[in-house]
């Protein structure tokens, strides 16, 4: 995070040195003193952010030197709860951790990897938890007052830690698929080889970014979006910065990957039932950028239980967790088995095989 | 109970005498309705004897219970398809065992014919080795779903 050492003076109104804030709906840092809003881009810098920096496997221990950690972190606060470790650019907007909403104590300063970029937050608070509500009230079979409990819930912005990813793949697969012919079952082998690209596939860059934030919420990654890291960016809202190497990313994205390649063999051969499917590939042209996306969440309650709705600072994309109300559960499978039960009555009595 | 077996012609129906009924094992008693349209129409009416009545209750109750759990996958999976973003990791996952529902569905439908046959032919042990065949046809139906799945 480059630059946050010095966010104080970013931050600051240069006109009366007011606390500044970023408003998503003015797209701008806000003084909270004066009003004064300060137009955050940077034409050549937010150019440069959307680069993305070239990444060898075989010569990972050369990445730390392309890629320093640097202690930046004048604000960091960590999870009392889940271990989260957060930022905020000036002063402490929140005592209760984003992810989680447990307690955050001020924690040891740590290092962490320079953000390349973000994308800054386009929804106000005001319309995440309107998005938030119409989401919750639109759930199947859910409790009642669940929207009662949303409204209530304390919402925090977070900027979340992701990576970008693009790698090329060759691809040996091999696999088997099951034959009817009559009442015999046969087992036939497939092999065959492929190639296929993934193309900014956006991953977690911490363990608390679950993979239903990415895929629920961050549909439409579009890197020309992408702005220059600056911590006015970062003014009244959390953040969780970059601790994971190259490495330990491309691990972390390991069990996603292997399944959309088994998905996309599937797709290849052009067969939904194949199984045993066991692959080889050799991974080149692997490119990164480490950057932030933002997010909403909610935090409710309901039963004594936590959950989380998730708000895309991009464009209000919504999903979350949900409980379930286990007798209107009862009353649409009681639904769903009467018409079996009247399909089948009707089946039986017409003497139908 | 005997009367006419009705086949695909007069599905759910039984073309019996409707002077014929017994009041004692007919559920729905013939109203005036009930002759007007045997009269205007020439519909006859559906009657439930006790024991099938009961089946049906007793298979109604037990796969309601049973299917609380596919119904919720039912929901999670509507939930996947149209809010996940589409070949994701997490949505893949989500799609993975639907074949539960159709576990469940198949089995209410397989004892549910069973009552139907029963009902329209009066002969339990009939009705049972009558359906072995759907239930070949029924289980190669879900070994496939099961490998798609």
């Amino acid at each position: 995070m480059e630059g946050v050492r010095a966010d104080q003076d970013e931050i600051r109104c240069p006109s009366c040195g007011g606390q500044g804030t970023y408003r998503p709906g003015a797209g701008a840092l806000v003084c909270e003193s004066c009003g004064n809003a300060r137009d955050l881009a940077c034409p050549d810098r937010d150019r440069a952010a959307r680069r993305e920096t070239a990444h060898d496997p075989a010569r990972d221990y050369e990445t730390p030197t392309t890629e320093a950690q640097v202690f930046d972190g004048t604000h960091l606060h960590a999870c009392t709860a889940c271990g989260g470790q957060i930022v905020f650019a000036g002063h402490a907007i929140s005592e209760n951790c984003p992810y989680c909403n447990g307690a955050v104590v001020l924690g040891p300063e740590e290092a962490a990897y320079t953000t390349m970029g973000l994308i800054p937050f386009r929804i106000e608070e005001d319309k995440a938890r309107l998005r938030a509500q119409a989401w919750i009230v639109r759930r199947i079979a859910a409790p009642s007052g669940l929207d009662r409990a949303v409204s209530e819930g304390r919402l925090a912005g977070l900027y979340a830690p992701f990576w970008t990813f693009d790698s090329d793949e060759a691809i040996t697969y091999w696999a088997r698929y099951n034959v009817r012919s009559g009442k015999k079952t046969r087992v036939r082998a497939v092999r065959g080889s492929m190639r296929t690209r993934f193309d900014d596939l956006l991953v977690p860059a911490s363990p608390h970014v679950t993979a239903l934030i990415r895929d629920g919420i961050l549909h439409d990654f579009r890197p020309k979006d992408l702005r220059a890291f600056r911590p006015g960016y970062l003014a009244g809202f959390a953040a969780e910065r970059h601790h994971q190497t190259v490495a330990e990313g491309l691990r972390a994205n390991e069990d996603d990957k292997a399944l959309l390649i088994r998905n996309r063999i599937k797709a290849h051969e052009g067969r939904r039932d194949l199984y045993d499917i066991g692959y080889r590939t050799d991974t080149t042209g692997i490119h990164y950028r480490r950057i932030l996306l933002p997010v909403w969440i909610i935090h409710y309650q309901h039963g004594g239980a936590p959950y989380r709705v998730v708000v895309s600072g991009i464009d209000g994309r919504t999903f979350g967790e949900r409980p379930f109300s286990p007798l209107r559960l009862a009353f649409y499978s009681g639904a769903i088995t009467a018409a079996a039960i009247m399909v089948g009555l009707a089946w039986g009595a017409a003497g139908v095989v | 109970m005997r009367g006419t077996i009705c086949r695909t012609s007069d599905l759910l129906l039984r073309s019996e005498p409707i002077g014929q009924k017994n009041p004692e094992i007919s559920l729905f008693r013939l109203g005036f309705g009930d002759r007007v349209r045997e009269i205007l129409f020439r519909v006859p009416v559906m009657t439930f004897s006790t024991p099938i009545l009961l089946s049906i209750a007793v298979l109604f109750v037990a796969m309601t219970a049973v299917g609380i759990y596919p119904v919720l996958r039912l929901i999670r999976i509507h939930e996947a398809r149209h809010e996940l973003k589409r070949g994701s990791a997490s949505f893949l996952r989500s799609l993975a065992g639907w074949s539960v529902i159709a576990l469940w569905i198949g089995a209410t439908w397989f004892f549910a014919t069973i009552i139907g046959d029963w009902w329209a032919t009066d002969d339990l042990a009939g009705a049972v080795d009558r359906a072995m065949l759907r239930l070949y046809v029924l289980l190669e139906i879900l070994a496939a779903l099961a490998a798609s799945d």
